[in-house]
């Protein structure tokens, strides 16, 4: 097995842990909001921290989740052109498609640090009741774009090495 | 200062052809956002006001119903209460002509308060009911049609995950969307029940009758005890919250999650694998949505911050045409696009601009939503491309044509324009259940 596809199959890993973990997290909000219902119709008092907690674990469930769909291919494509098209053509659209997506997961990643730098540098907090640092909130941007960004180089080698669609 | 239209077609020029060249929908908004960040709000740090832009948009408990909602149909498919909930509907149906095309409307009508998905709601009853009728000698028109008709009422009937896609997107309130489109969506299935029955009266031959076992009151009545009765409790736990005022729309979804996993546990069904493929699945299709919903929100808000959205809505409302034929026109362009495009997209690139104008012209946002929704879903099932007839093609029998699906769509597609006009012309339809709540 060649180093590249060492890393493909950890990067696949990574991914799946990623979504698991994503989706564990989508239970954990699911739970938390229903007991606080049922706390509140029975106790009449609110907590506050559920709506703040499911709130923040929107970001991380789907920057968790989106590689993992990107490696299987399960993001929604409009592909009435690409479908009409030629094998050329398509491959020509695939790479097309690498090459931006991979632009704009480096850009992202990148500047996503920066701001994530600067929050952790400044100590800014978001302004709610548990004010959490705003850094782990903004974190799971660039975490989620830089494993997608490998997806999309993924998606580029095998376009170009012509084994199936990116 | 670019002009409106120079931004419009700056920004929705490169989007439409990543959309087109196959980069999935999501990454096509981030990349203009991207493009549009550093051209019009100031370089590099235009793309850091992206980022926590992004992060605002995504951090939102409004969007918190749509990763819930999945969880209701992903558990209702996984645990087969959905399948319970066709077999009883059969054996109330018993010899009526057209029993299985009313089975379908009736069946649709069902999955539409049990999961917000049409998608799921064809595969399902496509691929229960198709057979079944092609072996009693059903016309693609009576097997095909009532089937892609009724699951697009998933759309119309809370939960409703792309209502709360336009609530959220068009920062109306989730509640009162799904309290106004509740009756529109009772009313397409009267159309569509009403065309099923004139049909089969003036063509018997499109639905043989057949001989059925006749099933006793006593099973007939058992099985809706043990299968129909306790999905009450699912509803009830969506929309009952709501109207009690236990819970709000965002919190119903969860409630109704749990009422989900916890029909499934009572049905002694909600095995570890059933339990994970649901959590799984749900998570997975949530993602797809909340990341498109992410970058669509940037979309919105370069639009609204380059003076483009003001542009649009200037433009629109100086035109030389009254008021309710703007609004006419923005349906009817919204089931065109569905011919081509998914609901999201459309969604996300019309109601940014369709809405503003609508509360321009003094009209109730919500009877707006109601017909926009039903457009969508008229869309969805409108040839050559909409979104739904390829769900159709993949669980239709072999041998089953486009040609087959289009035909068996468009009388479906009358009774929704039909739904349309009687929106259009009776707002009290949508407008007053909202009003007896609110």
């Amino acid at each position: 097995m060649s180093f590249y596809q060492s890393v493909v199959r950890l990067f696949s890993r990574l991914n799946l842990i990623c979504a698991i973990f994503g989706a564990s997290i989508l239970f954990f909000i699911a739970a938390i909001i229903f007991m606080e219902v049922v706390g509140r119709a029975v106790t009449g008092s609110s907590q506050l921290w559920v709506i703040e907690v499911s709130e923040y674990s929107l970001m991380y469930i789907t920057f968790l989740g989106a590689p993992y769909l990107l490696e299987k291919n399960r993001h929604v494509v409009l592909d009435i052109l690409y479908n009409s098209v030629g094998p050329g053509w398509q491959r020509l659209a695939a790479l097309f498609n690498a090459g931006v997506g991979l632009a704009l997961c480096v850009v992202v990643t990148i500047v996503g640090i920066g701001v994530v730098i600067d929050q952790i540098g400044s100590g800014v907090r978001e302004t709610t009741v548990m004010a959490p640092q705003s850094f782990w909130l903004t974190m799971a941007m660039p975490v989620g774009m830089f494993l997608l960004g490998f997806q999309f180089l993924d998606q580029g080698v095998r376009a170009a090495t012509g084994r199936g669609r990116a | 200062m670019m002009e409106w239209y120079t931004v419009v077609a700056i920004i929705l020029g490169p989007l439409l052809l990543l959309m087109l060249a196959g980069l999935p929908v999501a990454f096509a908004f981030l990349v203009v956002n991207l493009i549009g960040a550093y051209l019009l709000m100031g370089g590099v740090s235009g793309i850091e006001q992206l980022v926590l832009n992004t992060v605002d948009s995504l951090a939102s408990f409004t969007l918190v119903p749509i990763a819930l909602f999945m969880i209701m149909g992903e558990g209702m498919f996984q645990s087969r209460i959905a399948i319970d909930l066709m077999d009883t509907l059969d054996k109330w149906f018993g010899r009526l002509r057209g029993r299985l095309a009313f089975m379908a409307v009736g069946g649709g009508v069902l999955f539409s308060t049990l999961t917000g998905n049409s998608m799921g709601s064809i595969a399902l009853l496509g691929s229960t009911l198709v057979p079944e009728m092609e072996k009693r000698g059903y016309k693609k028109p009576m097997s095909l049609g009532p089937i892609l008709g009724s699951a697009g009422l998933a759309i119309m009937i809370p939960p409703s995950s792309l209502a709360v896609v336009l609530g959220v997107v068009s920062d109306l309130s989730i509640g009162k969307i799904l309290i106004g489109i509740i009756v529109p969506g009772l009313l397409m299935a009267v159309l569509y029940a009403t065309y099923i029955w004139v049909r089969c009266t003036l063509q018997p031959d499109l639905a043989p009758s057949f001989d059925v076992e006749p099933v006793p009151l006593s099973e007939k009545l058992n099985a809706t005890v043990v299968h129909i009765l306790p999905l009450s409790l699912v509803v009830f736990s969506v929309v009952g919250v709501i109207f009690l005022g236990i819970a709000t729309p965002s919190e119903a979804a969860a409630t109704g999650a749990f009422a989900t996993l916890a029909l499934a546990a009572m049905k002694r069904r909600l095995s570890w694998d059933v339990f994970s493929r649901t959590i799984f699945g749900s998570a997975n299709i949530s993602v797809m949505v909340l990341l498109i919903v992410a970058g669509a929100v940037g979309f919105t808000q370069i639009l609204a911050y380059t003076g483009a959205t003001y542009g649009m809505v200037d433009a629109i409302t100086s035109m030389d045409a009254s008021p309710s034929a703007i609004v006419a026109m923005m349906i009817a362009s919204v089931v065109f696009l569905g011919m081509f495009m998914g609901p999201l997209p459309i969604m996300l690139i019309t109601l940014p601009i369709f809405v503003p104008i609508v509360i321009q012209f003094g009209f109730d946002p919500i009877w707006f939503a109601a017909m926009y929704l039903v457009a969508i879903e008229t869309g969805s099932t409108s040839p050559p491309l909409g979104a739904a007839l390829f769900v159709m093609k993949a669980v239709a029998p072999v041998g089953t044509t486009m040609n087959d699906i289009y035909k068996a769509a468009i009388p479906f597609i009358i009774c929704d324009f039909l739904a349309i006009l009687l929106l259009f012309y009776f707002p009290a339809l949508v407008t007053w259940p909202v009003d007896a709540m609110y």
